[in-house]
């Protein structure tokens, strides 16, 4: 790999990353009023006086009583000690450490699904395409226009109406206290794990089906390629065509749209978690949402901004170890 | 040439078929070929007349279904390979029988080193170590004139030129020394320069290593440099085959006449290219009778009824006519 493309590579992604910042910070102050008349009404029997001053230790609370740029530096000075910000729930709580505590159940979740997707999706694409026109292939054919017909959040519902209530297979709704009493006893993970399959099972039913789709449809028309006949003429046999000749070139867009979908596996699941009332971060985002919690808002924003443009930083970096031809600037040597 | 020795090669009666939904493709109609040890047997013919699916057939590389294949024999250097199993098939192809594709650029993978794919020859076929194929790869690269061939050795297929891949090909088709050749149009993507040094290698070659080759080809020019007898193929069937010199000197299939004449002269004032009319017909819809007759000036009533016979005019050489013709005057 070349490295001149790595370091232009990871540059261009801090260069945007400044502009989210930027976006991230403006965009919340157009249009708000003085979050000081926000979160403090005045009350029927408080004098002008007495306002005032409430208002003007509110304004120094959040930090709104210098002129707009200097609340920008001290904005980005804050990010670069990696400090989000204080949220306005009860307590005052750090930005960073609300989404430090969320963030592991929702990726519990997430990167089980990603895993299973992306894995069982590939076999069974691999294989239909191994063996095109026969049922598997017609099968998967069948499931897609149905997984795209019911999207996960009603494949949810369903399964929280039966596997959950009505045949109890699995618990419906997640108890409250499985966060706060996780202790890392193997009954407490056998607790998470099966609360956990519910959503899971929802999530990757779409997910395994798509992978399996562009699977298949790429294996195919990679085997039709004609460096695949001559790997053939050369008297190689079937397997080792497969893996060595048609499976490499076929994997290449599947990587990418894996990339892509790194920024879904932190804000992707909003929904199945509030179904399920899984304690992630789409609840988190949900209940600063319905709360006007803008620092805490702003915080989940830009972290997932960051994690998108990380994910696609290390799409591109993989494309460029697995396809030869992607060099510096997307030209050719 | 000596014809008494028997044919490497052996193919009679080879039919291909596509069934498809808007109907049947009949690619190849029952075709004749007889190749002998270190002869080269040119396919000539028009895009779409079955020259390439007739080559992907010997070697067993047609995907089947959708193809359908027959033939009264198919042997090749004692093998049947219409009866063969896909594993003996894997051991044949590549160690003695071998194809050269047309545009090198796809017929390499694109995220392999040209090195790798080289090797991957002599490790199947070769018996050798890893490093054992290394060096013959590089060995085999220099043979084809590949400069500095240690460093291309590690280059990806994008970064070679057109004549450089075409080079690496051929390389790759002569590497273990197989006994049969199939060139699929090998300097078609190549410009006229670079085509004749890469037909002049394919020719050092192939008379160094006595090795028999099939070159099915559109271009006549090619033929002449290269061949010794020539199968004149029209819309599935073989409609002339002769020696290339008797051939060149006095065709005697209307087809085979005007592909000759419409090759630009120099030394002739013509203004305009010489064409034959119309086209290849559809190979879904054929035309009752001879399937050249809608083309034909030499066209009859009998032409419009019957499909002629292939019939031997003299030794060696064969004629689809009703109406063969000898220096423009009818037999």
């Amino acid at each position: 790999m070349n490295k001149g493309y790595v370091v232009k590579r990871i540059l261009y992604t801090i260069f945007i990353f400044l502009i989210v910042t930027t976006l991230n910070f403006f965009i919340p102050r157009i249009g708000v009023e003085d979050p000081a008349e926000r979160y403090y009404p005045p009350q029927g029997n408080m004098s002008d006086l007495e306002y005032n001053i409430i208002k003007q230790m509110t304004r120094k609370q959040y930090g709104f009583d210098v002129s707009t740029w200097e609340q920008y530096m001290r904005y980005l000075n804050n990010l670069v000690h990696g400090d989000l910000g204080t949220s306005l729930q009860a307590g005052s709580p750090k930005v960073v450490d609300l989404i430090a505590d969320r963030l592991p159940w929702t990726l519990v979740l997430s990167v089980t699904n990603m895993f299973i997707s992306v894995l069982f999706g590939m076999l069974y694409g691999t294989y239909a395409a191994w063996h095109r026109g026969k049922w598997a292939d017609r099968l998967l054919m069948n499931a897609s226009t149905i997984t795209t017909a019911l999207p996960a959040f009603f494949l949810a519902l369903l399964f929280s109406l039966y596997m959950g209530f009505e045949w109890e297979w699995f618990p419906a709704y997640t108890d409250p206290s499985l966060v706060s009493s996780f202790d890392w006893s193997a009954q407490a993970i056998r607790k998470v794990a099966q609360n956990a399959a519910l959503p899971i099972i929802a999530m990757s039913i779409g997910g395994i089906v798509s992978y399996a789709q562009s699977t298949r449809n790429s294996v195919i028309a990679v085997s039709n390629e004609d460096y695949v006949v001559t790997a053939r003429a050369k008297g190689l046999t079937t397997r080792t065509v497969m893996y060595k000749h048609v499976l490499r070139n076929a994997l290449l867009p599947i990587v990418t749209s894996l990339g892509m979908s790194v920024s879904g596996l932190i804000g992707g699941s909003v929904v199945i978690e509030q179904i399920f009332n899984w304690n992630g971060m789409g609840t988190l985002f949900l209940t600063a949402n319905n709360t006007n919690d803008y620092p805490l808002m702003m915080g989940i924003m830009l972290f997932l901004s960051g994690v998108a443009l990380l994910g696609n930083l290390i799409t591109d970096l993989c494309y460029s170890l697995l396809d030869p031809r992607v060099t510096v600037g997307g030209g050719r040597r | 040439m000596s014809n008494s020795q028997a044919p490497l090669l052996n193919i009679r009666n080879l039919k291909v078929v596509f069934p498809s939904e808007m109907g049947i493709v009949r690619a190849v109609e029952g075709i004749d070929l007889a190749v002998h040890p270190g002869e080269c047997a040119a396919i000539v013919g028009e895009s779409g007349c079955g020259k390439s699916v007739t080559s992907l057939a010997i070697m067993r590389l047609l995907n089947s279904p959708p193809a359908l294949i027959q033939a009264d024999e198919m042997t090749f250097d004692g093998h049947d390979l219409m009866h063969m199993e896909e594993n003996a098939l894997c051991e044949l192809r590549g160690r003695d029988m071998c194809m050269i594709f047309q545009d090198a650029l796809t017929a390499l993978n694109p995220v392999m080193t040209v090195g790798r794919q080289m090797d991957e020859i002599f490790l199947r076929h070769g018996k050798m170590s890893k490093k054992e194929a290394k060096a013959a790869s590089i060995q085999a690269l220099s043979l084809v004139g590949v400069p500095s061939p240690e460093r291309r050795y590690h280059d990806y297929p994008h970064q070679l030129s057109g004549g450089m891949r075409q080079r690496v090909l051929i390389a790759m088709a002569f590497a273990v020394k197989p006994k049969l050749i199939i060139a699929d149009e090998p300097t078609t993507a190549l410009d006229v320069t670079i085509q004749a040094q890469v037909l002049d290698l394919l020719k050092k070659l192939q008379k160094e290593h006595g090795t028999a080759l099939i070159l099915i080809t559109h271009d006549l020019s090619v033929v002449a440099h290269m061949a010794d007898t020539v199968h004149v193929m029209y819309s599935g069937k073989i409609v002339e085959e002769a020696p290339l010199r008797k051939l060149f000197k006095a065709p005697c299939h209307p087809y085979t006449q005007g592909l000759l004449a419409s090759v630009p002269k120099l030394d002739a004032c013509t203004t305009r290219f010489v064409q034959i009319p119309d086209q290849v017909p559809n190979p879904m819809h054929k035309p009752a009778g001879c399937y050249f007759h809608p083309r034909c000036s030499y066209c009859t009533k009998e032409c419009q009824e019957s499909m002629p016979r292939l019939i031997e005019l003299e030794a060696g050489r064969k004629i689809r006519c009703h109406h063969p013709q000898k220096e423009g005057q009818s037999i």
